[in-house]
């Protein structure tokens, strides 16, 4: 049964209406790269590739992951369709785990997608032979699964999560990554480029332009394998708190309430 | 089949259910009550999708909340209106019965055999976005049927749907009363469920009022004055006919020119009336008695 509500809530997630929305957007995104690369001259392939990624890929990870996280259950509470997920002899934890990890899927696919235009737009056919690319694709979806773990936590605890998500995405993950001491720890973007091993660039960032970049060229001194465990222990931690709430809290659709 | 032990629900300083304690077994038995007088919240406790705040609920032994072993028994009609709007009828049924545990082939079979039952299998490969309100009756009526269930809830269920919907529905919920299972319908219209059951849950703000034999119930209720409003061309001579009856005990000419009558025991008053109406060939356009609604019904068993 877990299997037919994977597919069931992939196939959802990636029908043709929703696909062509996110395709479009990934093509918009990728062309408002092009234009940026043009305005900064010439930084090289690569520099100009982790810069790209740096400054527009993760952070789209982020509201891709708010959209699809807050729809495995606060959307289904909403449209109050719930009701018939609730009613059905399915272990709860086995429903939610199963409809998060469709929703992770398809922000990752999403998410390679991006970062494959962008690697064209840098490296042309020589895209799906650079380790870079291929490095990147797996950070993209860890990162996708660490968002879609804590956003899908933050949809069990609170009403309108997808603003909450939101407020993470482009307030938290932006300014924590720039403050003193070792506080980028406190972020999933500061251990998704540590993952990356992207190239630091050669030119000192001036600490405006790193706040804008959201720190794309900094040093990142988190180290690979402390990246890789916080992001998969972040997934998992958040998904399991999602689980265990999941299936000791109630879910009505709120306007009925009596 | 079902056993709620005083069991009470609040929603904040609202109470939804208070000390409710009722056995359910097998059969139709309707659940009455005004809106807001807790029969949603009743359902939704014995549907395993809230808890009680105080009591127990047991459904063949086990507490229903998040149980997916009382699920595999309970089928669920919900009032509310909202569906998957981009699925078909079919599809949405299938969806339904996947989730059940059916594998494809016996999901895809059930569905077929559930839609022609709730006469939805001639339009049922259309998008449910573009269904009539009681083409979403019959839908929301063959995912709840789906899986064979011994207790089915159907919540306000005869909303939206037509005199021969209403006559088909009838049917089907018969059907599976007969077969042994446990059909508990919601309802505020006393008379919709009078045709399906005399077996009755009345609830007035929470509480239990009343439980059993809706004719008993009726009883108690006819020991109150009963109005009952004649509309007749001839006032003035229905109203001297009927004085003499015993059970009059008052009688009013409205501005409209209809006949109020006061009686004590509407059960005894009314096959008199006919007899009289037929004996001295009196004029009647229309009877009907303001007071044979749920809402008297409350008024009269809570002394309004």
């Amino acid at each position: 049964m877990a299997l037919y509500v994977f597919t069931s809530t992939l196939r959802e997630f990636l029908s043709l209406r929703r696909a062509a929305i996110w395709i479009i957007a990934v093509l918009a995104v990728c062309g408002l790269g092009f234009v940026w690369l043009n305005f900064t001259g010439n930084l090289g392939t690569e520099t100009g590739y982790a810069r790209l990624i740096g400054i527009m890929g993760f952070r789209i990870i982020a509201l891709i992951s708010a959209v699809f996280s807050t729809a495995v259950i606060a959307g289904e509470v909403e449209q109050k369709t719930i009701v018939y997920l609730l009613t059905r002899p399915i272990p709860r934890p086995v429903l939610i785990i199963a409809r998060a990890l469709a929703s992770v899927v398809t922000v990752a696919v999403i998410a390679s997608l991006m970062v494959f235009v962008m690697g064209l737009m840098n490296f042309g056919l020589g895209t799906f032979t650079n380790g870079m690319v291929w490095r990147d694709v797996a950070a993209v979806s860890l990162g996708a699964g660490a968002y879609g773990g804590l956003f899908l936590f933050v949809s069990m605890l609170l009403n309108r999560a997808f603003l909450f998500c939101l407020l993470f995405a482009f307030g938290w993950e932006v300014f924590v990554p720039q403050m003193p001491g070792d506080l980028y720890f406190a972020s999933i973007h500061s251990h998704m480029r540590a993952l990356t091993l992207h190239p630091v660039s050669a030119q000192p960032t001036p600490a405006l332009s790193n706040l804008t970049t959201g720190g794309a060229d900094s040093a990142i001194g988190i180290p690979w394998g402390v990246a890789l465990a916080t992001l998969l222990g972040c997934w998992i931690l958040f998904t399991a708190l999602s689980a265990v709430w999941f299936q000791n809290s109630e879910y009505v659709p709120r306007e009925d309430a009596e | 089949m079902i056993e709620l032990d005083r069991v009470s629900r609040w929603f904040g300083l609202v109470i939804g259910l208070n000390d409710v304690t009722a056995n359910i077994g097998p059969g139709i038995t309707a659940l009455l009550g005004q809106n807001g007088a807790g029969k949603t919240t009743m359902i939704r406790m014995i549907t395993g999708q809230i808890k009680p705040t105080t009591g127990s609920i047991r459904i063949f032994g086990e507490e229903p909340f998040a149980n997916p072993n009382v699920f595999r028994r309970l089928g669920y009609c919900p009032e509310i209106d909202q569906f998957y709007e981009n699925m078909t009828g079919r599809e949405f049924v299938v969806h339904m019965a996947r989730l059940s545990d059916f594998n494809a082939t016996e999901a895809s079979l059930r569905a077929e055999q559930m839609l022609t039952l709730v006469g939805m299998i001639d339009r049922c490969d259309k998008r449910i976005a573009g269904y009539s309100k009681g083409m979403r009756q019959r839908i929301k009526l063959a995912q709840a049927m789906l899986h064979d269930p011994d207790i089915i809830l159907l919540d306000e269920p005869l909303n939206g749907l037509d005199p021969v919907g209403r006559h088909e529905f009838m049917q089907v919920v018969g059907h599976l009363a007969a077969r042994g299972k446990c059909v508990i319908i919601s309802s505020h219209i006393l008379s919709e469920v009078e045709q399906l059951t005399q077996n009755i849950f009345l609830l007035h703000r929470g509480r239990l009022l009343a439980t059993g034999d809706l004719t008993t119930i009726r009883g108690l209720i006819d020991k109150h004055p009963h109005r009952i409003k004649i509309e007749t061309p001839e006032p003035r001579r229905v109203a001297s006919a009927l004085l003499p009856l015993e059970s009059v005990l008052s009688v009013s000419m409205d501005k409209d020119g209809s006949v109020e009558l006061e009686v004590r025991n509407a059960g005894l008053f009314y096959p008199a009336f006919a007899d009289i109406a037929l004996d001295q060939n009196l004029p009647i356009y229309g009877l009907h008695s303001p007071d044979n609604n749920l809402e008297s019904v409350f008024q009269y068993l809570v002394g309004g």
